[in-house]
């Protein structure tokens, strides 16, 4: 595979993986502060969690694949920067879930 | 709890181990120029494998019986938070590692020894898989304390 298709596809997927990282904590969140799509998601998978993970797996795999097939040329010099936000989502995300989850446990 | 379910219980924790381990091992090999990168990928591929399994275990495990016989037990114990804030933020935050661990193992393969020419990212893919291996322990610290609260 040329290097030109490698670089689309690893931006892709880190655009991809951008967004399912924002939807995890956004459903996450929803989730428990809307108990209709908490029960929602339970109807439709079973469980809350499950159909969280079901979800993001899809979108992830959505995403990437309407990112590779939208970039017209490779922009190799963007990984490194996109990396970067994808460490600051993450790591903001998890703080986020923290404090949301002791909002619940101690403040609700 | 059976003796498949301490059986399941007892692969979620080693598989997620092995995720974190496989993660930090990918963020010290970048730390360096001239790295391994095959080896990398390899590592990053390991990553990836033992946290969707860790993945897939913890959520049957999770689904079919944490729900009923542990969280009750710890809600009503003295220290019900622990449910609310550890196993609720350890269980979400476990459903982006394995995200990260692809995107970390998809631009190994893409770049490989390009890396050594970019150092910038070189060391941002070290950055989130170092990310990955934090938020790895923190998941797994966050176990160690629930198991705690259901003593």
């Amino acid at each position: 595979m040329d290097q030109d298709k490698k670089d689309k596809i690893a931006i892709a997927v880190i655009i991809a993986a951008i967004v399912t990282v924002i939807f995890i904590v956004a459903v996450t969140v929803g989730a428990d502060l809307y108990p209709k799509l908490k029960d929602g998601l339970k109807n439709t998978f079973a469980h809350h969690w499950i159909g969280k993970g079901i979800l993001a797996a899809g979108l992830f795999a959505l995403v990437s694949l309407f990112m590779y097939l939208t970039q017209k040329n490779s922009r190799p010099e963007l990984e490194a920067p996109f990396l970067r936000t994808l460490s600051t989502i993450a790591s903001l995300g998890a703080i986020v879930l923290f404090a949301f989850f002791v909002y619940e446990a101690f403040f609700k | 709890m059976t003796g498949i379910l301490k059986f399941l219980l007892a692969s979620h924790v080693l598989f997620g181990l092995l995720g974190v381990i496989y993660s930090y091992r990918v963020f010290f090999g970048l730390l360096r120029e001239g790295a391994n990168y095959r080896s990398l990928l390899r590592k990053s591929l390991w990553a990836v494998v033992s946290l969707v399994l860790s993945w897939f275990i913890g959520g049957y495990y999770y689904a079919t019986y944490y729900g009923k016989a542990v969280r009750d037990v710890i809600k009503a114990g003295p220290y019900p938070w622990a449910h609310t804030v550890f196993m609720e933020t350890k269980e979400h935050i476990f459903l982006i590692m394995p995200f990260i661990a692809v995107v970390v193992t998809v631009v190994l393969w893409a770049q490989g020894a390009n890396l050594d020419k970019n150092p910038r990212l070189r060391k941002e893919l070290a950055l989130i898989a170092g990310v990955n291996a934090v938020l790895g322990i923190i998941v797994t610290l966050a176990g160690a304390l629930i198991s705690g609260a259901v003593r």
